[in-house]
């Protein structure tokens, strides 16, 4: 086996008993980036030098004996968490020479925790999108299928981990953004409950959505890599005050007495692909095997989910995209000569055209006589849908659900059609509405090789019970022991 | 929630390109709503483009008003998912960054501030 192919648990296991460096594990995931990620695309910056003189750090410490469980291990980020002294470019033209003073909460606490950090990975700029094809610096392929999208927007972190190309990753997830590439790419995900990883140093896209979460190659290295950023944070003033349990303590097999919740709506969900839908089928019945009990559950305001989603989240950007102006970081078009002509400017060859949409629909929602008939009504309709949630959380501990209707389509087949994208996230943006975690684990493959996801939802800050349900499962199948074949795929 | 995916469902019917009936839908966004709120939020759109919005924005206003098939009277809206109020710290002195480091990005700048183009003539 090569060490680039090792899970985060097992390269501690072989560190810790000093058979292999950090530096020999930063040197082979480094080796396998320059081999594949010219193919795949998932990475706007690597950072091998600082990279390796982590690794030197991580091997003095270890020598020491002074090793936790991720000391030495390389990690890679989503490129719109802040980096200091790394390039952090959101995917976007307005920041492709932005270098972060400060290090993100989540960051400082990976690099405490003694984590390499070997870069910074492609994404839909901005986090806009679902398939990282509105990247304004590259295309990211699905390591799968290298005709096809990896998701998105954490398309970059999904394929690096799926490609080996890391031993793990952080992504964010405003609607999806974590559990949709993971599940195309055929990875674990994990959304984390609102306020339970803070958001300091993470470039806001819809503020009261966002939240960064782990992807990893199974679920044993996700509950590592979530409980290692979770956390109140005082920087943050959404992070919420409440001890993180430790999740690696919840990986026990068999689910007696877990209730799993089955929305009866998502059988009429038009555009499941069949092949999805059977896949999801499959895994109820293992979970059932497994001692779990399902119970058919309600959540008749779902479909509502997309157009208050639509109405939110723009919204949100509109405001917190204000602040690319050309004056305190970033691009700024020195052509102009007027203030406010620099302004429209520089916005204007910065920003791409989906992120331009946004702000635009964002804008009109928010703009005089608009108000209340959109943004009230969508901030209405979540409260429904939260309710929604609780209600069903009354009869059962975890949801199971499809994370995409479809598996990874093809490169170029949606970009034309923003609804029909926007359409396609109908089952993971209700969780971001109402707050709750997500999780994507891989449940199976189309006939055409392609991964397919399950996502389990939980109640508020039940990480937990989302590790054991995910984990029994993963342990009573082996879709996650498969690997893409990178070099014989057709580029 | 099938009720509103048959909505979607069908108005993906409708606004299909190669449908014949797309000429009888009366567009609601206009090319002038896009110049107004494009110039509110301080972006230049070529024309094309303010085409183009023009028809997706309309297509996507659309779905959100299905919105209004759901009865909200009285439903407290929700800003954010979690509740908490007021996050309150100690009124304590602390290091930032420094001057220098948050110059750094600066793309342009002049003894330790931001330099912007004359803004009064």
């Amino acid at each position: 086996m090569k060490l680039y192919e090792l899970t985060i648990y097992e390269a501690h296991e072989l560190l810790k008993r000093k058979e292999i460096s950090s530096q020999e594990l930063t040197g082979s995931v480094l080796d396998r980036i320059a081999a594949v990620d010219e193919k795949v695309g998932a990475f706007i910056t690597v950072a091998g030098e600082s990279a390796i003189k982590e690794a030197k750090l991580a091997d003095k410490a270890i020598a020491k004996g002074d090793i936790q469980t991720l000391t030495g291990i390389p990690i890679a980020v989503k490129d719109l968490i802040c980096t200091k002294g790394i390039r952090t470019t959101c995917a976007s033209k307005i920041l492709d020479n932005f270098i972060p003073p400060y290090d993100a909460t989540v960051i400082f606490k990976l690099k405490k925790a003694g984590v390499v950090i070997v870069g910074k990975l492609n994404m839909d700029e901005f986090a806009m999108g679902s398939s990282t094809e509105n990247s304004g610096i590259k295309l990211t392929h699905n390591p799968w299928d290298l005709t096809r999208i990896p998701g998105g927007s954490s398309g970059g972190s999904a394929a690096a981990v799926a490609a080996d190309m890391c031993l793990g990753a952080l992504g964010s997830d405003t609607g999806g953004s974590i559990r949709q590439p993971a599940s195309h790419c055929g990875v674990v995900g994990l959304k984390p409950t609102y306020g339970r990883v803070s958001r300091f140093g993470l470039v806001a896209f819809a503020s009261s959505l966002d939240q960064i979460g782990p992807l990893a190659k199974d679920v044993t290295d996700c509950a590592i890599l979530a409980g290692a950023v979770s956390g109140y944070d005082p920087s943050d003033s959404t992070s919420v005050p409440r001890d993180v349990p430790d999740y690696s303590s919840f990986l026990t097999e068999g689910l007696e007495g877990v209730k799993i919740g089955i929305p009866k709506e998502y059988d009429s969900a038009q555009g499941l692909d069949p092949e999805v839908s059977s896949a999801v089928m499959n895994a109820r019945k293992v979970m059932e095997k497994l001692g779990g009990k399902c119970v058919e559950v309600s959540l008749p305001n779902t479909g509502y989910a997309v157009p208050a989603y639509y109405v939110i989240a723009p919204s949100e950007a509109s405001s917190n995209l204000a602040r690319f102006d050309g004056v305190k970081y970033g691009f700024r078009d020195k052509e102009r000569k007027n203030l406010m002509d620099m302004y429209r400017s520089t916005r204007s060859k910065g920003f791409g055209s989906e992120v331009k949409r946004r702000i635009i629909i964002g804008t009109y929602c928010l703009s005089a006589g608009y108000y209340d008939a959109y943004y009230k009504k969508a901030s209405q309709v979540r409260t429904l849908i939260i309710e929604d949630f609780k209600k069903a959380f009354e009869i059962c501990d975890v949801i199971l659900s499809p994370v995409a209707p479809t598996p990874a389509f093809k490169i170029g087949e949606k970009t034309d059609d923003p609804l029909t994208m926007y359409l396609s996230d109908i089952f993971t943006l209700s969780a971001n509405l109402a707050g709750i975690p997500g999780m994507s684990v891989p449940c199976g493959f189309s006939s055409g090789g392609l991964p397919i996801g399950l996502q389990i939802m939980g109640k508020h800050f039940s990480e937990e019970v989302l590790f054991k349900t995910a984990y029994s499962f993963e342990q009573a199948t082996d879709f996650h022991k498969r690997k893409p074949e990178i070099e014989s795929s057709n580029p | 929630m099938a009720d509103s995916l048959k909505t979607f469902s069908l108005l993906r019917k409708l606004l299909d390109p190669l449908n014949p009936f797309i000429g009888h839908i009366i567009m609601k966004i206009t090319r002038d709503d896009i110049i107004h709120v494009a110039n509110l939020a301080r972006l230049e759109m070529d024309e094309d483009s303010i085409r183009k919005f023009a028809v997706q924005i309309d297509d996507i206003l659309r779905c959100v008003e299905t919105l209004n098939n759901v009865n909200t009277e009285g439903v407290q809206p929700t800003s954010h998912a979690i509740f908490l109020t007021n996050a309150f710290r100690n009124d304590e002195e602390k290091q930032d960054f420094g001057r220098d480091a948050l110059l750094e990005n600066a793309p342009e700048k002049e003894n330790g501030n931001f330099v912007v183009p004359k803004v009064v003539g």
